[in-house]
């Protein structure tokens, strides 16, 4: 099993961009070409230009656009970077909370990375068959970062067309606010409540290696799959990962029960004054903290 | 694995495939990021976590992380490098063929795998139901529910590989155990988990158990520790989760321990979760019914409520005896014409009911006892079974002894001079249990004053 965790850090501080976005707009992209606002007048380069498409998205968006699409850097001929996979994940997520108008964009923004690297080079799952039974089990147990992983499994290929993203939080979708099991096809279990996917995945690392221990013969290893959790500083600081966590320890050696755990990049979260957020960041329940500033969410889980 | 840069595709790889070759316990992979990483202004800032970025900065993240298109375009090429259906086939097909040919070298354990991981209960898991309910009919053993259930266990878990136990260090008093109970440890596959006091990660290791599939994952504790694993609990009823949660010493009976041990809304409370099934059996054979419903119900878990103390065995006829898995059943029949009561009760507080249907019996009072070991069977049956178990226009009475909200539902308004609850709704008492059920009111005597007073209209709410 494999916990997959971020932490507020040396590399949190680096990532708020030094960027003015006001009045003029600079930034750099990742070719090294500066783009910047040219004024009212839509040029190619122009991110103020508005695109018609965007107008769909965001019906009450101002007169800030980004380039024409069709300055796009990719084409057929072009290698796919790892950069442009995890950017298609920042993208879709921070899109259809955009769209919704609610959810947290910031921890499938922070992870986006840790998911090219666990979804493309190591989980191994069947997006045509979800319940593939020798399948990897994924548990997002920092739930609330749920676009991260509908814009995997839409990515991927899983049966969750991009409507379902563009209907983000909303009634009868297959994108609802925390990753809920039997609702999406490829979530393997319904998170939110922060630390108990953690704890949801050590059961399943455990039932791995019992049915191996039952099943397997030699030559035969028809159980043999891994148990990754995604997890944030939040789910840590929940006690039940506590724990869940020092019993998968008591039953993880010499077994085949393996973890990996990645953190979530809630975890990362730091206000411009440089304290701590909470395990619930900007959200109603932060007594005993420093943490100021204010969402428009009641909740963060 | 401590200060990983998330954000580095191949450093977090390199960790991974580390993580992989440690097979001798778990790995963490601490990854240091950056939340919202890519949006310009709020990257870094608690800003990103619970809210839309807002359309500026949408905007400026698309700038500033040269992503130029528009929103929800992703171009086909980024598409084509994520797509992974083609890999996952092949991954899986290679699988088939290894499954297959495991199928032909073990053809038994291969159809068992596979029934296993259905969640499929074996052809005769009925007729061992049977078995079991019958046989305990037979003994009419008076014991402690919590020891029925064990009896229970020991039936069901010799034919059920896939039932995999466990409690949070109090096995010797929830008696979640049997025979042929094997501890998981680190070098033991084992049947049996020893949670240690971790009552919320109990719950929430078992739901995911009965989520990954092959197991039916039950787990003990005392009643009143249900609080710890509240969320847990609720969260395997939202996922229909198959898990069975044992919650032993279920009431005041607990005795000397007293009121921070003694469970008093912990059953009503239980039974407000939707989807979970919660049931409080009387006796052995309720008990033997109980486990094969939870056992049975493939789409949801359910909470199975035994007592510390003994019970009385309960006789009933076999109609009664088949109308326990409907929830709520006659077990003792208006015996006379006349005046007419209805006395529904439920676990250790049965016995009380059966007594006092004999005193009033003398007395021209007919009193009608209902054993409700599980009300969300009961509301799940039609109106017309529901009413004949609990004819309208009966002066109703609710004995448990807990908390008595729930049963207004069933025995009527607090105002209604013909409805009354016997239950608790106060903590208890450090006391032998002998001493707490006179205190408390839980006595023939008392529950049968209770019936008189919904009898001649003068029940003033209990």
């Amino acid at each position: 099993m494999c916990f997959l965790m971020t932490e507020a850090g040396a590399l949190a501080r680096l990532a708020v961009a030094a960027i003015d976005t006001t009045p003029a707009l600079r930034a750099r992209n990742s070719n090294g070409k500066v783009w910047h606002n040219t004024g009212a007048s839509a040029s190619k380069f122009n991110p103020f230009a508005p695109l018609p498409s965007q107008a769909r998205g965001f019906p009450q968006s101002p007169p800030l656009v980004m380039l024409d699409s069709t300055a796009a850097s990719h084409d057929r001929t072009t290698p796919v970077r790892d950069a442009d996979m995890a950017n298609a994940v920042r993208a879709l997520a921070m899109d259809a909370v955009e769209q919704a108008k609610s959810g947290h964009p910031g921890m499938p923004m922070g992870m986006a990375e840790i998911a090219v690297a666990l979804w493309t080079r190591h989980l191994r799952y069947s997006p045509g068959n979800p319940n593939w039974l020798d399948r990897d089990r994924f548990v997002l147990s920092n739930g609330h970062g749920s676009m991260l992983q509908y814009a995997l499994l839409h990515l991927t290929g899983y049966d969750l067309p991009l409507e379902e993203l563009q209907r983000f939080r909303q009634l009868n979708s297959k994108t609802p606010g925390h990753p809920e099991v039997g609702v999406t096809p490829g979530v393997e279990t319904t998170t939110g409540p922060l630390g108990q996917g953690l704890a949801n995945g050590v059961g399943m690392a455990l039932a791995e290696r019992l049915l191996a221990a039952t099943f397997n013969r030699p030559g035969h290893a028809i159980v043999d799959h891994h148990t990754y959790v995604f997890a944030g500083d939040g789910c840590l600081m929940e006690g039940i990962s506590h724990e869940a966590c020092s019993l998968a320890e008591r039953w993880g050696s010499g077994s085949s029960l393996s973890f990996t755990t990645t953190t979530g990049s809630r975890s990362t979260a730091r206000h411009a004054a440089g304290s701590p957020t909470t395990r619930r960041g900007a959200s109603k329940r932060t007594a005993g903290t420093s943490c100021r500033t204010s969402t428009a969410t009641t909740s963060a889980r | 694995m401590p200060h990983v840069d998330g954000h580095d595709v191949g450093a977090v790889s390199a960790a991974i495939a580390a993580g992989k070759t440690e097979t001798s316990r778990p790995t963490l992979i601490c990854c240091k990021t950056i939340i919202g990483k890519g949006a310009p202004a709020k990257a870094g800032t608690a800003e990103t976590h619970g809210a839309a970025l807002g359309v500026h900065e949408v905007a400026a993240t698309r700038v500033a992380l040269g992503w130029p298109y528009a929103p929800f375009v992703v171009p086909q090429p980024i598409y084509d490098a994520w797509n992974a259906k083609a890999r996952g086939a092949r991954l899986e097909r290679a699988w088939s063929e290894s499954f297959a040919a495991y199928a032909r070298a073990h053809p038994a354990l291969a159809a068992e795998f596979e029934r296993r991981m259905s969640g499929r209960l074996p052809d005769d898991f009925a007729a061992t139901a049977q078995r079991l309910i019958d046989a305990q009919a037979q003994k009419r053993e008076t014991v402690a529910t919590r020891k029925a259930s064990q009896q229970a266990i020991e039936a069901f878990a010799n034919v059920l590989p896939e039932m995999l136990g466990g409690a949070a260090d109090l096995t010797g008093s929830v008696f979640t155990n049997w025979s042929g109970s094997v501890a998981v440890t680190a070098t033991a596959a084992g049947n049996y988990i020893n949670y240690g006091v971790r009552e919320f990660a109990m719950a929430a290791i078992a739901t995911g158990i009965a989520l990954h599939g092959g197991f039916i994952p039950y787990a003990g504790t005392f009643l009143t520790f249900s609080d710890y694993m509240r969320n847990a609990i609720r969260m395997a009823a939202l996922m229909k989760a198959r898990s069975i949660l044992v919650f032993t010493h279920d009431s005041i009976g607990l005795g000397e321990d007293g009121p921070t041990h003694q469970s008093i809304e912990h059953a009503a409370s239980l039974r407000l979760i939707p989807h979970l099934d919660v049931w409080r059996p009387c006796d052995t054979v309720e008990t033997a019914v109980a486990w094969c419903a939870a056992l049975a119900r493939c789409d949801g878990p359910s909470a199975l409520l035994f007592t510390r103390q003994n019970v009385a065995f309960a006789k009933r006829d076999p109609s009664a005896q088949a109308n326990i898995a409907r929830g709520g059943y006659v077990l003792a029949d208006f015996a006379t014409t006349g005046t007419r009561a209805l006395v529904i009760a439920t676990g250790s507080e049965v016995p009380l009911a059966l007594g006092a249907r004999e005193r009033l019996a003398g007395e021209g009072i007919a009193v009608r006892v209902v054993s409700m070991p599980c009300t969300q069977r009961f509301d799940r049956e039609d109106a017309a079974y529901r009413r004949d178990v609990l004819p309208a226009g009966v002066p109703r009475l609710a004995v448990e002894a807990g908390a008595t909200d729930g049963w207004r539902k069933y025995v009527g308004a607090i105002d209604d001079p013909h409805a009354g609850v016997v239950g608790i709704d106060r903590y208890g008492e450090s006391a032998p249990a002998a001493a707490l059920f006179p205190f408390f009111g839980f006595t023939v005597d008392h529950v049968a004053a209770a019936v008189r007073r919904i009898v001649g209209g003068e029940s003033r709410g209990q």
